[in-house]
């Protein structure tokens, strides 16, 4: 019986306790912290403390790699997804910045962020992918400053991606990127590639095709709306699912040999490797009949700072490595190892050796996960 | 209706001859008469151009062979169990089979297991989820409809809260899509290694419900009746519930869980030969294996990327269901 009545006591106080303490931590906030605010790309105005020392990354997954040559270092960054985690861990990131590797992401299990350990980490910020309308309900639900960023807003054009990304970190961290003119410099690039495609004449665009999943028999390629569409489409390549809606629709097999892709491009989302084609040795897929294994034309995007597919800080690079795989005769005078290592030089302050090219052009399968 | 002597014949045949036509159907075009020259080819010794042959024999045979068996095996488990428990909602899923199947896989997915193993998995833990069910609702060395009703739907749920839980810890990125995809049912998969391992335990337990159809009708009796005709009874109830179990989970091993179908085509089956079970299981049998060939084939052809079977079963599935119950003037 006196068990019961302190029971409900404590019950009653604990209830009372919540809103009296939660006001007044509310008010302190408030008052300590002058605000200022920025519009995300949802078009929410984001009320944001002046000074930002702990950040969050919830998900779009390229952007903690975009963010930590944006400051330069890693140190703000508390937390990120798991899978940003995976391509972290294989790319160049951690060889400059070696405490990338020392942040928390176990904030999100099996694709769904956890509130109460995003509130654990104490973020003044967080940033994340502006379609998660659920991760947008829960931050704003815990009072806790949120920006989107989006991966789609730009048509998957991923130079005007990447540069809307920069653009609004500086509006939200009030500073400028210390890898500055990277946009500039794709821009420069991206006309450069154009020029010469259409100096041309009679340009060949070979069939490409971009893989994305291959996994039990169930493939998806780049389809009309994705990022290895603009990809093709600006490098003198022509996408084979130009005209299949979607971002990564699901095709078969007997559709691949219809197509017959003089090209195929792996990208760091499926653990599969170029041998894995030559060999014919997926399982239950017969590639030898395709073009592209026949004529020995399967390449895996490289992994530099980030997987080279979504727009990241490398697309410069990028877009000069995906001109010299579809037009090897047009480009034949890009020395592509050189490219990369004058690049990460110039912008990322940092002398490459022959092992760290290496791994930026084999990536391994691990990379994938 | 048909004269029985010709019924007989063409409901075996037709099936064959659905696939044979869907056989020259596909995303990558082949002239017919090179289909049929390629068809024959083990026969005639013709050369054939080496894409057109892996297309025909490596990715629409085994397709067509799954897509047939499947059809064929979800549809008499169906049939089998709605006359079991004498109840006409009753699906291949009823005793918990397909949900425990379902795990298997699932189960093999995120261990990143090569196909075989996944398949492997499926049905054994299709056969587990059977035999808990069984030894949940035995008591006394008797064993209740209701009791085996209720323990299906308490170990199908079980299961599928497995699965749920499985789904939560899988990579988003790599793991879950294809789980997903699964469990929505696909045939792109289908090789004829898979095939070997599952066709036998579809055509065995196929045939024992084949076998055994004349004794359903006496099984759709109430228990008490039934009881009056013999002992015998509870012997050949386990071997149905054993058999379409065995179809069942051999079916979701190997292309996940396609819905509708086990539901489906024994009320078709029903509404166009009535209600004797001796007829129901092999028009079920034959309606169902036309029924997901041409569904397949839908799901493969008409578009660039593929389709999920269980949205497609649905989408045609149910108009053609209305249409037939309309036009037969209501369930008999």
């Amino acid at each position: 019986m006196k068990s019961k009545f302190s029971f409900i006591l404590l019950l009653c106080l604990s209830l009372l306790a919540g809103p009296l303490f939660g006001q007044g931590a509310r008010e302190a906030g408030s008052v300590a912290k002058e605000q200022r605010t920025v519009v995300d790309h949802n078009g929410d105005v984001v009320s944001l403390p002046d000074d930002i020392q702990r950040i969050v990354i919830s998900s779009l997954l390229p952007l903690p790699s975009v963010y930590c040559l944006f400051e330069g270092d890693a140190s703000k960054l508390v937390g990120m997804h798991p899978s940003s985690m995976a391509a972290a861990k294989n790319s160049i990131l951690p060889d400059i910045m070696p405490d990338i590797v020392n942040v928390n992401s176990s904030f999100v299990s099996g694709g769904e962020m956890n509130i109460e350990e995003v509130v654990k980490l104490k973020p003044d910020v967080v940033f994340y992918n502006a379609s998660n309308k659920t991760e947008r309900e829960k931050l704003k639900a815990a009072g806790i400053p949120a920006v989107a960023f989006s991966a789609s807003k730009w048509n998957y054009n991923v130079i005007e991606t990447f540069n809307a990304w920069v653009e609004l970190l500086g509006e939200v961290l009030q500073q400028e990127s210390k890898a500055s003119g990277i946009t500039e410099y794709a821009n420069e690039v991206y006309a450069f590639i154009q020029d010469r495609l259409a100096s041309a004449p009679d340009l060949k665009k070979p069939k490409a095709m971009v893989l994305y999943t291959n996994k039990n028999g169930i493939i998806n390629i780049s389809g009309e709306t994705s990022f290895g569409q603009f990809w093709l489409d600006s490098t003198g390549g022509e996408n084979i699912a130009a005209h299949v809606p979607g971002f990564s629709p699901t095709v078969n097999m007997e559709q691949i040999y219809e197509w017959n892709p003089d090209i195929i491009y792996i990208t760091n989302f499926v653990p599969l490797l170029p041998e894995d084609f030559y060999n014919n040795v997926i399982e239950g897929q017969d590639w030898s009949h395709v073009k592209a294994v026949k004529e020995g034309k399967v390449y895996i995007s490289p992994l530099g700072m980030y997987r080279w597919t979504p727009p990241s800080s490398d697309v410069p690079v990028a877009l000069l490595w995906m001109a010299t795989c579809n037009q090897p005769e047009l480009f034949a005078d890009i020395d592509i190892r050189e490219e990369v290592r004058s690049y990460y030089k110039r912008f990322y302050h940092m002398d490459l050796s022959e092992s760290q090219l290496d791994r930026i052009f084999s990536p391994s399968r691990e990379a994938a996960y | 209706m048909l004269n029985r002597k010709f019924a007989v014949p063409l409901l075996a045949v037709l099936p064959f001859v659905v696939a044979l036509a869907c056989m020259g159907i596909g995303r990558y075009p082949i002239p017919f008469v090179t289909t049929v020259r390629a068809l024959l080819s083990p026969l005639t010794g013709v050369q054939v151009a080496a894409t057109d042959s892996a297309v025909l024999f490596s990715i629409r045979l085994p397709r067509l062979l799954l897509a047939l068996s499947v059809g064929m095996g979800l549809s008499v488990a169906g049939a089998a169990f709605q006359s079991v428990f004498s109840n006409p909602l009753a699906t291949p899923d009823t005793l918990g089979v397909a949900s425990g199947a379902s795990f298997g896989a699932a189960l093999g997915l995120i261990l990143k297991a090569n196909l075989l193993v996944v398949q492997g998995l499926a049905l054994a833990m299709g056969i587990l989820a059977l035999a808990i069910t069984y030894w949940i609702s035995r008591k006394n060395g008797k064993v209740s409809i209701i009791a085996v009703v209720l323990s299906g739907m308490v170990i199908s749920s079980l299961f599928q809260a497995l699965v749920s839980f499985i789904k939560v810890i899988a990579d988003p990125q790599d793991t879950l899509p294809s789980i997903t995809y699964w469990l929505m049912g696909s045939m792109a998969g289908a090789t004829y290694p898979g095939l070997a391992l599952g066709l036998p335990f579809i055509f065995i337990g196929s045939l024992m419900i084949f076998l055994l159809r004349w004794r359903l009708n006496v099984i759709a009796l109430s228990e008490d009746e039934a009881q009056a005709l013999g002992s015998r009874l509870k012997v050949v109830r386990i071997l149905i519930m054993g058999s379409a179990t065995l179809v069942t989970a051999s079916c979701v091993s190997m292309c996940g869980q396609v819905s509708w179908i086990g539901l489906l085509m024994p009320h078709v089956a029903r509404l166009v030969c009535g209600s004797d079970n001796a007829k129901i299981v092999p028009v079920s049998m034959s309606f169902g294996a036309v029924f997901m060939v041409l569904v397949d084939t839908i799901a493969r052809s008409v578009s660039a990327s593929e389709i999920p079977l269980s949205i497609l079963t649905a989408i045609i599935g149910a108009p053609l269901f209305v249409g037939l119950l309309r036009k037969m003037g209501g369930v008999r």
